[in-house]
């Protein structure tokens, strides 16, 4: 009994955490490419907020997700690193390199791509 | 409000008994965690250390995510290890295991073999929903 109350606890927290993200989660990639488009360099914790800052809270960009897809960005080739010292500690700034700027017009125009379907699937315009 | 450097040293200490090994990794994290406390202690009007425990109750697990040794079991690596049992090929192996069973060709070792085997993926199963969940 205990087990399946555990069970259920456990789905339910997920469930409750997937509303946010599951959706968003294809795009976070361009999201930060995007930022770092506009921004030109960032670190990770900046990242989060400004992302806060622009959707007024609505999307929040967990720690747990931000850093693999930094790190994965940056093995792909598509982000450089810089490391300073600021206030008695290292802070990593993430900026785009030529191959993700170029890699990040690319995103952009498939994420519109995506917009405009998924709007005339969820809202179409019959011609009849 | 900025942290002091015996602040910073905390925060890693505190990273490092969390099992945060990789240097890198700890000093994004340790930046991340100091500037999250920096602006608590300035918004909430907190000293640093109740500003770094509400910060952590909230956060810890989220930020320990990608941090796990072990990684457990996930719905891919159940979905990929099914995937990969019913394979065409894997059915044919156990097809073809069948008809030597069936021939009687076992041998006592053999088969205490088979059992310990069946336990051990009972064991799989038993340790996947009664531990992990």
């Amino acid at each position: 009994m205990l087990c399946i109350r555990k069970l259920c606890i456990y789905l339910f927290s997920n469930f409750k955490a997937m509303k946010n993200s599951q959706l968003y989660k294809g795009s976070l990639n361009t999201i930060i490419m995007k930022l770092l488009e506009e921004k030109g360099r960032m670190y990770g914790y900046e990242i989060t907020q400004k992302v806060k800052e622009i959707t007024k809270g609505e999307l929040n960009i967990t720690e747990g997700a931000l850093y693999p897809a930094l790190h994965k960005l940056e093995a792909e080739g598509l982000l450089d690193v810089e490391v300073e010292k600021v206030d008695n500690r290292l802070r990593k700034y993430y900026k785009l390199t030529e191959k993700g700027t170029t890699e990040t017009v690319n995103r952009l125009a498939e994420l519109e791509e995506f917009i405009k379907n998924m709007q005339t699937i969820v809202n179409p315009k019959w011609s009849y | 409000m900025k942290l002091t450097a015996e602040n910073i040293q905390f925060i890693d200490n505190y990273l490092k008994n969390s099992e945060v090994i990789y240097y890198d990794i700890r000093m994004e994290m340790l930046d991340h965690v100091a500037t999250a406390v920096e602006q608590k202690m300035q918004s909430e009007n907190l000293d640093f250390y109740d500003a770094f425990k509400s910060y952590m109750v909230v956060n810890k697990r989220e930020i320990l995510k990608g941090n796990k040794l072990w990684p457990g079991f996930s719905k891919d690596i159940i979905s990929n290890f099914l995937k990969f049992l019913f394979q065409p090929i894997m059915i044919l192996i156990g097809v073809l295991r069948g008809v030597y069973h069936k021939r009687g060709h076992y041998e006592m070792v053999e088969k205490t073999g088979l059992y310990w085997h069946f336990v051990d993926l009972v064991w799989v199963f038993v340790f996947t929903f009664f531990y992990l969940v």
